[in-house]
Order: structure tokens, then sequence, then C-alpha cells
């Protein structure tokens, strides 16, 4: 025991004091919030600036004029003018946040270059007004040739001849659209609203209306929804946006930390072989207990890094106030999941490093046991929104994906019979005893072969012999 | 005096391959022992199953009255042939990791860990790392692993490999010391001269069987001299007249000297006094057989053809370093 105690001591000491471990250790969230960041300051609603024509055919005879009157240089400058307004604002909002009201006001200037730059110039768009019996197909031809860049005919609107009054079965018509290929979807939402509410308004006009009150009649959004929980509220967009990522934080925490220490496992085990130590170390101990201390010593790192994340994410959690929507009991069965999860993998790990000589032909062996590790990354979505579906109750039960889908129902919205929970737990233990024995045998053969590197097949045939 | 090592009948096969053959092999406490063989002879596998790291298809091993090394492994050194350090690992700490897990709970242990490198002209080597030490430094630090837990008994895999001269002194007087002082020593070589200066007793292995396991005098005494040395004193004389002398199988030229092989029958005594009357000599010697000669003679014995013995001689001379005395 204690010299399980000793290879696992050292195995712990030299990967956490490693610079890749300390690195990698504070490299992973560094980029998650980074990369969220980034896709947040790419991401750009605003059309881009185009120029042409959008031709119109107006079988209603009516809307024409409305359509004119909003489709043109001049409108869509005026438009993109009140645009940056509104930017400036948001900006200056955000900025007042961080500098103070007064800064705020003195950076206006600056502010206004920048929204400018953010909106971009206005679209060039007018419209072409064709014949109101005029061929539709004949004015699609010219969007078949050409691109964007031309400068030519972008779109074709054709409006219904009851687009704006009921025809005689009393039903109101609409319009189409036809773009041509590669116009930005942005450009083209653009223009459709304003073909939408030119016939809108048209229509509430014709009953004697005003459109703008209209709008505002039909307008009543919540002012304010919150999800209430023992430990406060958050705003519903917050709950909806929680339930979905707490499944998956759940899973990414349990899979980042077994597999940062089954990688581990098989890193240190290919150089133990490679650098010849193994026989050192096999003078000493017999290989299980090698492998035992080994598996030991990266269970804790993996235990650290699942501390140090879910630590991180708790204190996170309370920060905002939103720690009522994790139950302690879920805390624990992560921790019990984990030691499933890494023995599982590390066990798996274990016996592959020992079976190869460097890490190129780990790799071969390694590609069907990442495709099976890749299922959760892919399924957490769909458990996390319906966990009582017998999908997720069937994954959530067959290792070894079991401990990660059992963590994502864990962690969704609707509780989990604990009669699930007990029998994943108790597969899962079942499988790791057999995972470890077979790795212990593929293993004991194993770290001596050197030499011609192994398939599947030959590590079956370890198995049996040992 | 009982036996440190003790095998019977030890076979082992990898795949269809006799690694090892029926090999009975006995190692009295306090020996030194020289493991010989050619490349390929089975002895690392032979020390492996030894050392329990791989186990023998059938027969019996005991080691230190225990039925295996299991049960006896901090009692035992063991140097592999395969030496490996953790390269990122500091030696001091790597020598206490080695020995800790050997079972070693002495609160001096970094204190003889020290001394031992003093005493390996590597003081000031303590805090640095593995990776950052010469090849031949590194294997001083793998031969103090071996010995560090202070064993009874010392298995060494072709220890000499890659050592310099120098080296290779320090590390036969480490050995003779462990000697001295009881402790049992095994090592392997294809190095026969390494063997002949240092070892007490001698195994001989050869394609898995066992050719030799006797003291160094009984071998001495079981092979009789066969060859006898020749020089002329004029380097010019015409020595075509000694192949034709009654005893003699046949001469062969090396460093100026001629050296006669004897027929089985002969007498060296009378061919000396044959020799000496047939032309003016400035030396003339009758040559204790080598264990190279011998391992010759047994490897090679219903296989008459000279050429298969020099072919023999060839390659275990070709990847031997010369003997530094």
């Amino acid at each position: 025991m204690r010299r399980i105690a000793r290879i696992a001591q050292r195995e712990f000491v030299s990967t956490i004091t490693t610079k890749g471990f300390l690195i990698g250790v504070l490299i992973v969230p560094v980029m998650a919030v980074g990369a969220i960041a980034a896709i947040n300051l790419l991401w750009n609603d605003e059309a881009p600036a185009v120029t042409g024509t959008v031709s119109l055919i107006d079988r209603s005879g009516v809307v024409a004029k409305e359509i004119q009157s909003r489709i043109n240089p001049v409108a869509m400058a005026i438009d993109r003018d009140a645009e940056v307004d509104r930017k400036v604002r948001e900006l200056a909002d955000k900025a007042g946040e961080v500098l103070g009201d007064e800064m705020a006001g003195a950076a206006a200037a600056a502010l206004r270059g920048e929204a400018e730059k953010l909106v971009g110039p206005a679209s060039d768009i007018r419209i072409d007004l064709l014949d109101a019996d005029a061929d539709e197909e004949e004015a699609k031809e010219p969007l078949r040739i050409g691109t964007v860049q031309d400068g030519g005919q972008l779109a074709l609107v054709v409006i219904d001849e009851n687009a704006v009054q009921r025809d005689v079965d009393g039903r109101y018509g609409s319009y189409s659209w036809f773009a041509r290929a590669r116009l930005d979807d942005r450009v083209q939402s653009q223009l459709r609203w304003k073909v939408h509410h030119s016939i809108v308004d048209l229509r509430i006009r014709a009953t004697g209306q005003d459109p703008d009150e209209v709008r505002e009649m039909v307008t009543a959004s919540a002012r304010q929804a919150k999800t209430v929980t023992a430990s406060g509220e958050v705003s519903s967009t917050a709950d909806e946006v929680l339930s979905l990522l707490l499944p998956m934080g759940f899973m990414m925490l349990l899979w980042v930390s077994a597999f940062t220490g089954g990688q581990y496992l098989l890193t240190t085990t290919i150089e133990e072989k490679s650098s010849r130590v193994i026989e050192v170390l096999l003078s000493a101990v017999s290989p299980v207990q090698l492998m035992t201390g080994k598996i030991i010593g990266q269970m804790g790192v993996g235990l650290l890094i699942l501390m140090i994340y879910s630590g991180l994410s708790i204190a996170a959690l309370i920060t905002f106030s939103l720690m009522g929507f994790i139950e302690p009991v879920d805390l624990a069965y992560l921790a019990i999941f984990f030691f499933i999860a890494f023995f599982f993998i590390a066990s798996m790990m274990a016996a592959i490093g020992s079976a190869v000589n460097d890490m190129r032909e780990a790799q071969s062996l390694m590609t069907p046991v990442m495709l099976v590790m890749i299922i959760p990354m892919l399924l957490w979505m769909p458990i996390a929104r319906d966990p009582n579906s017998t999908f997720a109750v069937v994954l959530s039960i067959v290792p070894p994906i079991s401990p990660f889908a059992m963590v994502v129902r864990l962690a969704s919205s609707e509780p989990v019979p604990f009669w699930q929970i007990a029998i994943s737990i108790v597969v899962g233990v079942v499988s790791v005893y057999i995972m470890v024995r077979l790795a212990a045998k593929v293993f004991r053969i194993g770290v001596l072969m050197y030499g011609k590197p192994p398939n599947f097949v030959t590590l079956l045939r370890w198995v049996k012999q040992a | 005096m009982s036996d440190a090592i003790v095998l019977r009948q030890i076979n082992k096969t990898f795949g269809s391959k006799r690694a090892v053959i029926d090999l009975d092999l006995t190692v009295p406490e306090g020996s030194l022992c020289g493991f010989l063989g050619p490349n390929g002879a089975g002895k690392t596998t032979t020390i492996r199953m030894i050392m329990s790291i791989i186990f023998p298809n059938d027969g019996k091993i005991e080691v230190l009255g225990r039925k295996s090394a299991i049960e006896s492994k901090d009692r035992i050194g063991y140097l592999p042939e395969e030496r490996g350090l953790y390269r990122k690992m500091r030696v001091g700490s790597f020598l206490a990791y080695v020995a800790r897990i050997k079972g070693v709970k002495s609160p001096t242990l970094s204190h003889t860990i020290k001394e031992w490198l003093d005493r390996v002209g590597l003081a000031d080597c303590y805090k640095r790392k593995c990776e950052e030490l010469s090849k031949g430094m590194q294997q001083k630090i793998q031969f103090l692993s071996t010995i560090i837990h202070d064993p009874d008994l010392i298995i060494l895999d072709e220890p000499f490999s890659g050592l310099d001269p120098i080296n290779m002194r320090l590390l036969r007087d480490l050995i003779s010391e462990m000697h001295q002082a009881g402790k049992t020593v095994i090592f392997s070589t294809h190095v026969m001269q390494q063997a002949e200066l240092l070892c007490d007793r001698i195994m001989m292995i050869d394609r898995g069987y066992k050719v030799l396991d006797a003291s160094l005098d009984e071998i001495r005494a079981q092979f009789d001299p066969r060859t006898i040395i020749v020089e002329p004193i004029d380097p010019g004389a015409d020595l075509s007249s000694l192949t034709s002398l009654a005893g003699v199988r046949e001469a062969v030229q090396s460093n100026g000297a001629h050296e006669l092989t004897l027929e089985p029958d002969a007498d060296p005594a009378e061919t000396i006094r044959r020799i000496v009357g047939s032309l003016p000599v400035r030396r003339v010697e009758l040559r204790r057989p080598t264990l190279e000669d011998v391992f010759i003679e047994l490897a090679t014995s219903g296989d008459e053809s000279a050429k298969s013995r020099e072919d023999l001689r060839h390659a275990l001379r070709s990847d031997a370093e010369a003997p530094h005395a």
C-alpha cells in the first residue's frame, strides 16, 4: 500500500508541477470566455451597403408609391442616420457604466465615429417599377445572370392584386419575393420589412386609422419576466440560458476533469515505457501495483481540476445569486460520476499507453475511444431538453457514456427518479470493475512489449493470455 | 552456505521461439557470478524471470529462499538492460523515489544519496535534472538506483555497456566492493574479458541452453591449454616448417606472433621442445584458455571447421569493448 501511495504521489506531483498543466488549467476557461466574447464582438447584424435596383410589379396598383417612398437612396440614408444615432446612444450607455456620465458625454464625438464605422454606409437601392401586367417570368430573367456586385437588378417584388383591398372572397393577398443568388440575407430582410410595412400601413390607413397608433395598440411586452428561486430572482432569459448551460457545464466539468487525468495517464505511461524506467519500477512493484498507483495519482489530478473549475463556477453562481439553481446533492452525484467516468477512461488509457511504443501509435488506438467519448458532446442538447425521454434514460445507463448523460439529466430541469440514478451508479461501478480487470491484464503484458504496435485484436489476445 | 538463486528446469517460449530451454542454475550466496553468452542467448529473459517481471512456462524458481523475487523484491537490486530515468526529475528525488518504492524508510536517505553521489563523482548533481546529465553520468545514476536500498542480491544486466574506461573501472571497483561486503552479485555480459577479470563463478548460455556453470578455477582446470604462441627472433623467418611439426594442427599469424593450435592428443611440453629445436625464438608460451576460447569451444563443439570458430570469435569481439585493467 505504501508503495502504491508513493507512486500515486509522484504521478500527482510530477503532473501538476509541469508548466503544461498550469497553463492548460488556466487556458481552458480563458479560451472559453474569450471565444464567447469574440463571437459577440465579431457579430454584426447591420446590413452591408449594396447598389442596384429592385424591380416591382404592382398588380394592386396602390402599393408602388408607398414602397418607392421607403426604398430609395434618400430614405435609406435617413434610416442609416437613425441607426447611427441609436448605436451612439447604446455605446454611450455602455461607456457611461464604465467612465461615468460626464466623461461619456465628452467621448460622444469619438463614439459617433465609432458608430458610423459599425453601421457602415447606406445602400443605394432604387425601385424599377414595371408594368402592372408585366410577365413575372420575364421579369425574373435578369436575376439569373451576373452578380450582386454588377449593380443591376437585385430582386423582384410582385404585389398581389388583393394585397391592400380584400377580394370577393374577403381575403387579403400578399407579395412574392424573388432575390438574386448570394444577395446578403440582412439586405434581403431589410428590404422585405419595407415591403411588409408598406402593405400593412396601407391596409390600416384604408380603414381610416393611424398605422403608428395601431402598432402601439398591438404591442404589450412584459415589463419584467423573472424566475424566482430560493436564493433570489433572475430574469427569465437568464433562466432559459441557465437551464441549458447548467447541464452542459456539468457535463463539461466531468468531461474535462476525467479526460485530462486520463490523457496524462496515457502520456506518462508511454513516457515511462519509452524511457525504459518501467523496468526499474517493475523491479520494485508489480505491474498491477504500478497501474493502481498511477491511476490513483491521476485521479488526484482530475479531482484537482474538478475542484478548481467547480469552485470557480460555484463562486460565479453565488456572485450572480444563482446558487438556487443547483441542488447540493447534485454536486455529490457529480463527484460520484466523476469517479466512475475517470476510472473507466483512465484504465482504458493505461492499457493503451502500456501497449504502444510512442504517442503516434497511441493515436490509432485512441481514435475509436475518442469517437465514443464525443457522443456526450453531441447529445447534451437533446438530453438536456428532454431529460426523461427514453433515449436519455437509456444513454444514462449504458457505459461509458452513462456518467456524462446522467449529470446532464441531473442538472436539467426535470428531476431524475432515484432508481435510475441508482441503476446508473451500479452499472457504472460494474463496468469500471470489468474495465480495470481487463486493463490490468493488458498492462501486465504490454509494459514489457516493444516493437510492432498492437491493434485491438492483439490486446484481446493479451487479455485471454493473462 | 545456502543458495541465493535456484532455477530448476526453466522453460520460456515467446510464441514459437524457445528463449530458454530446460535451464538449471544455482548461484551460491556471496558469489560474484558472470552470466555470459552472445547476444540473443537468453540472458535478459532469464534475468527477467528471476526478477518475476516475466514468468516461465514451467519450472521452479527460488530467490533468496523465497518462492519468487516478488516476496523478496526489497532485498534485490536490479539494473535492467533497458535503462531509464525520469528525464524531468531531479537526480536526488529520483534516487529517493526508487529507494522509497523499494521500502527504504530511513530518515537519513537524502544523506545516503549524497554520499553515494559523492562516491561516483557526481556530488554536484543532486539538484540537477536527469535530462541534463551526459549518458555516462546517467548510467552511474542508474547504477546507484540499483543499490541505493542496500540490497543483498544485486543483478546487473549488461552493466558495462556504453561506459568509458575510467567509469568501467569505477564500476568494477564498486562491484568488487559489494562482493567483499558479502553480497551476491550477478552480472550479465557478452564481453568475456570483463567476466574473467571480476568473477569467481561463470554461467554461460547459448541459444537458450546452458553450456557452462562452474567456478573460474574449475573452468581453467577443465579446459587445458591447447594453444602455443611463438614469436621468432627474426620477424621475417620462414615459419612454414612449424605447421608440419608433429602435434600441430594449424598455425595462425596474429600481431607478429604465431598461434599454433594443437591436435587434441598432442602433448604441449613435447611440442614446445620441438619448436625450440627447430628455430631461435624470442618467446614461446603455452597460453591459458580465455573464457572466449572456452565459449567458442563449447558453442562450436561438434563443429570442427576453423571458419565457424573464427566467425564466432569475431562476433564476440566486434561489439566488445577492450578490457582496461
